[in-house]
């Protein structure tokens, strides 16, 4: 593994304080690694033209340029850059959690939405922040400059979860705020009523945005890694439960598969991408579904 | 089941600690923070309910622990005695021994008495010293008595078989109520027995379990001294043609040979009769080789013995050698010769006497047989100057009724012991019969003379003056001996008994005892010839053999030969009748083995009855010195049960009395084995720890498993 690519690995960047820098690293190992892999060709070089390849439709091939090189080249990227995207960071406590005291959830949310925030800056694509707990709490208007960054990267480090959140409600709220076809990326653990979510995730996807639905949970809530009798505490509703982990752990995982595969299904009807992650997987998989997303829209 | 140590059974209460500490210390859980809840609460109740279901498991596998440790602890035997309440109770121990000839059965030079007694001597040093003993046989002393050690080794000493034995049931039942009394002990009965099959009977198998059933603790152990296969020639009861006989006539002696256990291939067996003479030594008069074909078949003995002089005579039958049991290889006998017993027969004319004459005295064979009876006819005219005492009975045979006076003296006869016998017929008149003089030796007052033909149909062949036909009641063709008239009598007195009755239930033959004699009356006549409206036919029919054998029955019942018995079984009573003239103040006893005893008579007392007959042989009774005014005799056999050697099975014996009840042993090892756990049962304590270390690592394990760290 090159020295970029570990950027992409929660443990390593948690070791790095700056937010903007830790974007940076990602974004950049991210790359790296992205000229290595199966996505070679489509690119992001920002370049007027490129190199033809197979799958790409034979109308954007520049004629002229065939003539000047006898070498196929597309031109596209004009277009493309006109993608509004909007970070949507969920506040709730829940989100504060941790249970190998290394990222918590909301920390690998934020690196994953600085690192979002670095990569469409990077193209020039417009981006803008909404957090919500209960409804939404902050909004920052989309913007393409380079400055953006620092104003999204600042409210990101400003923001500490903490209560009950209603992920439903606020969702909504962002439809009816959002007035052009937008990329809306939610960053939520999802610990709430399904129902409501979905619904509201629906009506954002009528509205005619396309929504990447980040599901971000802590490794011990994908894994149930307690032994023994234990007693867990709902942090936001402050519930107790005593329960013998060993023999609750089959139990815990087959619920958790059936909660995250009803959100695939029915985000899988609606057109919506939804990317389980937990905070003990590498940012990549997030960043390779943002860009699969625009090319997608290209 | 028993427990050792009963007492240690409380420490299963310690399993409220566990219970206590789940109710009150519940164990301290480990405390997360965990968002993810709602993925936990909706399967909660069913994890909650395995929960709660492997503490539960927990708790009662650690409840069972101390259980099991506590149970483990008070030392749990099973099938042991120390129950019902009695854990832990001193031993008392009732010693009950077969004394019975039987168990003089010799093997390796040892009775199996000897055996036992070598036993129960071994078996007295092992109980404890402050164990209450009895010893109980199966002689005449009758209950438990307490007995300490030595007097218990002193009874054990002076065991040796008898041959007047109780009844085994009996002799057990003694054992079981002296253990009765022996309050807060444990019973133990020993046993022993040679396991005979005549012993253990269903009836004392039965009567054994009923007072089992009283002593809930109590444990039998059989202690088994008899011999798997034993082996023994064994004579039956003798059986004589009579006891008593007259000069010149015929003894027959019977008798069976029976082999026990396997019989040898020349299995020749010599039996021999020997008879005393007149020197007073035994003389053998008869010898018989018998080969036994099969075992338990009886092989057939017989002598006939003739030319016996008057008076009392004793002998024996004997198999020639010795065999393991010598009690039954002798059966002695004793009859008595004696002048042929004097008959008065009176009848109107001397040819009313006739047919009764013939059939006591046939005229026909005077010459050939000796008759047992001789017969004096007379007509009721000469009756008043005959001297009744002259005479051992008197039959009249239809008389017209005789003066009162007569009468009178008929009734002195019966009163000083003799004997009168009165055939109504048709000289009989109502009214002078009905006479208070009559009626002091007839049965009834006459009612009428009946018409109504019938026949005499004897029911009760019980009684003495029917033994004759005993053997051959079934075959009697009485139907055809008809009865056409016959007396009716009005309700007998007090004291008649009912000898035989016609077909149609009326009385035929009626016994009254008047002093020490007896009167008979028959309501029919035995003097009326076929040819002249007869009464009946019964002496006059064709081949009249039932009269004959019912004439020698009265009249032989009158003149008292039945009363003559000189066998006898061990332990029965003897009675011997004295006659008239026989008047003594004491008279010498002499036993077999050459004892004597002297014993005193009470004046008038008629007859002797010697109870002291436990050994087996013959025995005389003399007095008068040389001059032999009295001398008599009798024999003593031991009961055809004590050569019935089978054995019993165990196993139904066990099933009798209870499977955990009882045990048996066949030597010291065994019985040290058997009382060992018969006291203690088997003990539980190595399953029960073995057990427990199962629990135990069963609940490490669960206990490691549920709360993993």
């Amino acid at each position: 593994m090159s020295t970029v690519e570990k950027y992409l690995k929660p443990e390593v960047i948690r070791q790095i304080s700056r937010l903007d820098l830790r974007a940076e690293f990602i974004v950049k190992g991210f790359l790296h690694g992205l000229h290595a892999s199966p996505f070679h060709g489509f690119s992001v070089e920002f370049s007027e033209h490129r190199k033809y390849t197979p799958g790409d439709n034979p109308h954007d091939i520049d004629w002229l340029v065939y003539a000047k090189t006898d070498k196929y080249y597309v031109k596209k990227f004009e277009a493309e850059t006109n993608i509004t995207g909007y970070l949507v960071m969920d506040l709730s406590q829940s989100m504060a959690y941790t249970y190998r005291q290394e990222l918590t959830k909301f920390e690998y949310s934020i690196c994953l939405a600085a690192a979002l925030c670095y990569l469409m800056i990077l193209q020039n694509d417009p981006v803008g922040l909404v957090t919500f707990a209960e409804s939404i709490n902050n909004c920052l208007p989309p913007k393409s400059k380079r400055q953006q960054i620092g104003n999204v990267l600042s409210l990101l480090a400003r923001l500490k979860p903490q209560g009950q959140t209603d992920a439903g409600r606020s969702l909504i709220q962002l439809a009816a705020m959002l007035k052009h076809a937008s990329l809306v990326m939610v960053f939520s653990d999802l610990l709430a009523d399904t129902e409501p979510i979905i619904s509201a995730l629906r009506r954002l996807r009528h509205g005619g945005h396309d929504v990447i639905l980040f599901h971000i949970l802590d490794e011990a809530e994908v894994e149930f890694p307690f032994e023994g009798l234990v007693e867990l505490e709902e942090p936001e509703s402050n519930v107790r439960l005593e329960v013998d982990a060993d023999s609750f752990r089959g139990d815990y995982l087959q619920e958790l598969s059936s909660f995250r595969e009803t959100y695939r299904r029915e985000c899988f009807q609606s057109g919506i991408d939804y990317v389980p992650l937990d905070t003990g997987m590498p940012f990549d998989r997030a960043l390779t579904e943002y860009l699969s997303m625009r090319r997608s829209r290209g | 089941m028993g427990f050792v140590t009963p007492a240690l059974l409380g420490g299963a209460l310690l399993i409220g600690v566990p219970i206590v500490l789940h109710l009150v210390m519940r164990r301290e859980v480990r405390q997360y923070v965990f968002p993810a809840l709602r993925f936990v609460q909706q399967r909660k109740t069913l994890n909650q309910h395995r929960l709660q279901l492997r503490q539960m498991l927990l708790l009662a596998l650690r409840c069972a622990i101390i259980c099991l440790l506590a149970f483990a602890l008070a030392r749990p035997t099973l099938r042991g005695s120390g129950v019902a309440g009695q854990e832990g109770a001193p031993v008392a121990a009732a010693l009950v021994f077969d004394n019975s000839l039987r168990m003089a059965y010799v093997r390796d030079n040892q009775t199996r008495l000897d055996r036992a007694r070598e036993t129960a001597n071994w078996l007295l040093e092992q109980l404890p010293a402050d164990c209450p003993v009895t010893v109980i046989d199966r002689g005449t002393q009758r209950g438990g008595r307490d007995l300490d050690r030595s007097a218990a080794e002193l009874r054990l000493e002076r065991l040796a078989t008898s041959s007047v034995v109780r009844p085994w049931d009996e002799t057990l039942r003694d054992a079981a109520d002296w253990l009765r009394e022996q309050h807060d002990h444990r019973g133990e009965f020993y046993v022993f027995t040679d396991l005979a099959s005549a012993a253990w009977n269903e009836h004392t198998l039965a009567d054994f379990a009923a007072r089992l059933k009283e002593l809930p603790g109590a444990t039998v152990y059989l202690i088994d001294v008899g011999v798997e296969k034993p082996h023994n020639f064994a004579i039956g009861a003798l059986r004589l043609s009579g006891e008593e006989l007259t000069p010149g006539s015929l003894l027959q002696l019977n008798t069976d040979l029976v082999a026990t256990g396997e019989i040898a291939e020349h299995g020749d067996v010599t039996i021999e009769l020997y008879l005393d003479d007149a020197a007073g030594g035994m003389q053998k008069r008869g010898q018989q080789v018998l080969k036994v074909e099969k075992e338990g078949e009886p092989a057939h003995v017989e002598f006939s013995l003739s030319g016996v002089e008057p008076g009392t005579h004793q002998g024996y039958v004997r198999i020639v050698g010795e065999d393991a049991l010598p009690s039954d290889d002798v059966r002695y006998f004793t009859i008595e010769v004696r002048p042929p017993r004097k008959v008065l027969i009176v009848g109107d004319q001397l040819e009313d006497t006739l047919f009764l004459r013939e059939a006591l005295a046939p005229t026909a064979t005077a010459g050939l047989l000796r008759s047992k009876f001789v017969c004096d006819a007379r007509t009721m005219a000469e009756l008043a100057s005959v001297t009744l005492a002259d005479y051992d009975a008197v039959c009249l045979t239809d008389p017209s009724p005789p003066a009162a006076a007569t009468w009178q003296s008929l009734t002195d006869y019966v009163h000083s012991g003799g004997g009168v016998g009165i055939f109504l017929g048709r000289h009989a008149k109502r009214d002078e019969l009905n006479e208070p003089s009559p009626q002091q030796l007839l049965a009834a007052k006459l009612r009428w003379q009946s018409r109504d033909a019938t026949y005499l149909r004897p029911t009760a062949i019980e009684h003495p003056a029917l033994a004759g036909l005993r053997d051959m009641a079934d075959a009697v063709p009485w139907s055809e001996f008809p009865v056409f008239k016959y007396w009716e009598l009005e309700s007998p007195a007090s004291g008649v008994v009912n000898i035989a009755s016609y077909a149609n239930g009326k009385p035929a033959i009626l016994e009254r005892r008047v002093g020490s004699g007896r009167a008979i009356t028959m309501t029919t006549s035995v003097s009326d010839p076929a040819g002249n409206d007869p009464w009946n036919l019964l002496p006059s029919g064709p081949d009249p053999w039932p009269f004959l054998a019912l004439a020698n029955g009265l009249v032989e019942y009158l003149a008292g030969a039945g009363d003559a018995h000189f066998n006898y079984l061990a332990g029965q009573t003897v009675l011997l009748h004295l006659s008239p003239d026989e008047e003594l103040s004491s008279y010498v006893l002499q036993m077999p083995g050459a004892s004597a005893v002297r014993q005193s008579l009470t004046p008038g007392q008629r007859e002797l009855s010697i109870t002291s007959t436990a050994a087996l042989g013959n025995y005389r009774v003399r007095a008068g010195g040389e001059k032999g005014k009295l001398d008599r005799g009798f024999s003593i056999n031991c009961p055809a049960e004590m050569s019935q050697l089978a054995r019993a099975d165990f196993a139904t014996i066990a099933k009798s009395l209870g499977e955990d009840r009882v045990r048996l042993a066949h030597n010291r090892e065994e019985i040290e084995v058997h009382v060992g756990l018969g006291r203690m049962g088997r003990e539980l304590f190595p399953l029960l720890i073995v057990a427990m270390a199962l629990v135990l690592g069963a609940e490490s394990l669960l206990a490691n498993r549920f709360y993993k760290r």
